[in-house]
């Protein structure tokens, strides 16, 4: 183990990380004007878009961690059907708290389109020079993050549902995650991607060297858990015996619903996706940061919603995958850990670097990266 | 000294709550979101300014300590480095920012120490180095946990920091 990491990861990954560090201390975030951001889509959409269009009501979106967020009306022409159709453009800032390339995140939406409930995507550029940044376009869904009642929290972190909602979002919670990890993307253009083989490390190598690189370029100083928690992870990987679909971010306050009918109507921040192992986003939704303990009866409740034994019961049920419980570990550790890089070194030096529209939150959230620091210790320190 | 950094900061979240909250637009979501976050973290800030030096000097004095027990396991490759690093941090800098930046280089020289010892999982001293670096992890934790005690994620919080450095230090 060395202090820099040499192992490989994706290469459009690795040319996102790279070109962050390019535009450190030559880049500071800008307020957006909405004037500007208006005449960018408008030419955007001119070359995209046969025949005339309008662009109307666009606005700032709140909410979120990571892109910054418009909506607006576009009255077109697709196909020869005229169209109204709402939209939101989800841009890059200069910096994230994780680093990915838009063209992942639009064609996986893409390649999902019609088997699970996410956003339809309609373009994608990764060349500054069209929008000011990295973006793409995608259709607008209807739904609540959090029910009116529930108290607001940064990012939809520890998002509850009631008695009420409840069951009725664990079903399809499962259902569709179950459905995801099953998904066959074999034959799929996703040239954004490489393609892990199955019966290998080489999905955890390239995620593990990913997370390392982001460290190595935005942590402040060296940190002791990390140190352990990073030495763990590479000596204990666990061969992919099935690759899937990873969401990467599966989680309460990351799905929209329907309040009144409990239908879940979009899922929504695919930007870490990447094709690995199903016990990734399995470990994640069981991530205790995320859950909630029953008032009642004491009973623990992943991301709000379902115990682990009837997520396990009905996840194997409908996937027909099976769910290895050291696996899960691994996964819980890697999920703390990648977790915490974004947290505690990410964040804090995308503020610094004034490179995010979203300083004062990207601080405040380390606090969270203090919990994950503190639960890593008992998971891979040793014995007292 | 006056105002203190304490004053100044309760100052400005005064301000902001009475004067620039009530005027911002009801319907400018993010801003309101984010100047929900600013108070949130004024919060923070007022609740852990008088005790950053003293967390400076407690982390100091650990690495100073934890880089002194990892060299003494197995002398080598990087050793000049770190004795010099150790006899230079036993006179701590008064400075805030020479204190941080010269712990800053202890924990660097820790990790690089750690990394050489245990590069081969079984060999002698990197089980030891694992020990010495979990013991110090989680005394980091504790800090960690009470420093960003405000936000409302840490659990097992055992004070304010304060507290924390107060019972460390005296340990």
């Amino acid at each position: 183990m060395s202090t820099t990491s040499t192992h490989s990861m994706e290469r459009t990954i690795e040319a996102t990380l790279e070109r962050k560090m390019e535009r450190r201390g030559v880049v500071v975030h800008e307020a957006p004007v909405l004037s500007v951001v208006d005449e960018r889509l408008r030419h955007f959409l001119a070359s995209r878009i046969d025949g005339d269009f309008t662009i109307s009501n666009l606005d700032r979106l709140p909410g979120g961690a990571s892109k910054e967020q418009f909506v607006f009306e576009l009255a077109w022409t697709q196909d020869g059907v005229a169209r109204q159709d709402k939209m939101v453009l989800r841009m890059d800032p200069p910096a994230s708290m994780v680093e990915s390339p838009r063209s992942r995140e639009f064609e996986m939406l893409r390649a999902l389109d019609g088997t699970l409930p996410v956003p339809k995507v309609f373009w994608v550029t990764e060349d500054p020079a069209d929008l000011g940044a990295p973006a793409m376009v995608c259709g607008w869904l209807t739904g609540v993050a959090s029910p009116a009642d529930a108290a607001k929290t940064a990012s939809g972190l520890g998002t509850t549902y009631g008695p009420r909602l409840r069951p009725l979002l664990a079903e399809q919670f499962v259902r569709y995650l179950a459905e995801l990890h099953r998904f066959d993307w074999s034959g799929k253009d996703l040239p954004s991607f490489d393609r892990p083989e199955a019966g290998t490390t080489q999905a955890v190598d390239w995620r593990l060297a990913a997370w390392d690189r982001a460290w190595e370029q935005d942590a402040f100083e060296a940190h002791p858990t990390m140190m352990l928690t990073r030495q763990w992870l590479w000596e204990h990987r666990p061969v992919v015996d099935h690759v899937s679909v990873i969401h990467g971010d599966y989680r309460n306050g990351n799905f929209l619903f329907d309040e009144d009918s409990g239908q879940i109507t979009a899922l929504l921040d695919w930007e870490i996706t990447y094709l690995g192992d199903r016990h990734h986003d399995l470990a994640y939704v069981m991530t205790e940061g995320w859950g909630q303990r029953d008032e009642n009866t004491g009973e623990f409740y992943c991301c709000a919603l379902v115990t682990k034994e009837d997520l396990i019961a009905q996840y194997e049920e409908i996937s027909g995958l099976t769910v290895d419980r050291e696996r899960l570990h691994y996964y819980a550790v890697m999920n703390l850990y990648w977790a915490a890089v974004a947290l505690i070194a990410t964040g804090p030096r995308n503020a610094a670097e004034r490179m995010t529209h979203l300083d004062v939150m990207q601080n405040f959230l380390s606090g969270l990266g203090a919990l994950f620091l503190d639960q890593l210790n008992a998971l891979v320190g040793t014995e007292d | 000294m006056v105002p203190t950094v304490s004053q100044q900061l309760a100052a400005i979240r005064h301000t902001i709550a009475k004067t620039i909250m009530p005027a911002l637009d009801p319907s400018a979501d993010f801003a309101q979101e984010q100047a929900g976050l600013v108070l949130a973290s004024l919060d923070w800030a007022m609740d852990v300014v008088e005790s950053e030096h003293r967390y400076e000097l407690v982390e100091h004095a650990e690495y100073r300590t934890l880089l002194e027990a990892l060299i003494a396991l197995e002398p080598g490759a990087g050793e000049d480095e770190a004795r010099r690093a150790i006899d230079a941090a036993a006179a701590p800098p008064a400075d805030l920012a020479a204190l941080r930046a010269a712990t800053v280089e202890l924990k660097a020289l820790a990790q690089e120490a750690f990394f050489a010892l245990t590069a081969t999982p079984d060999a002698p001293g990197a089980l030891e180095a694992r020990r010495l670096v979990t013991a110090v992890a989680r005394s980091q934790s504790k800090r960690e946990s009470a420093w960003a005690r405000m936000t409302g994620f840490p659990a097992n919080v055992d004070g304010s920091v304060g507290e924390v450095l107060a019972a460390q230090a005296a340990a």
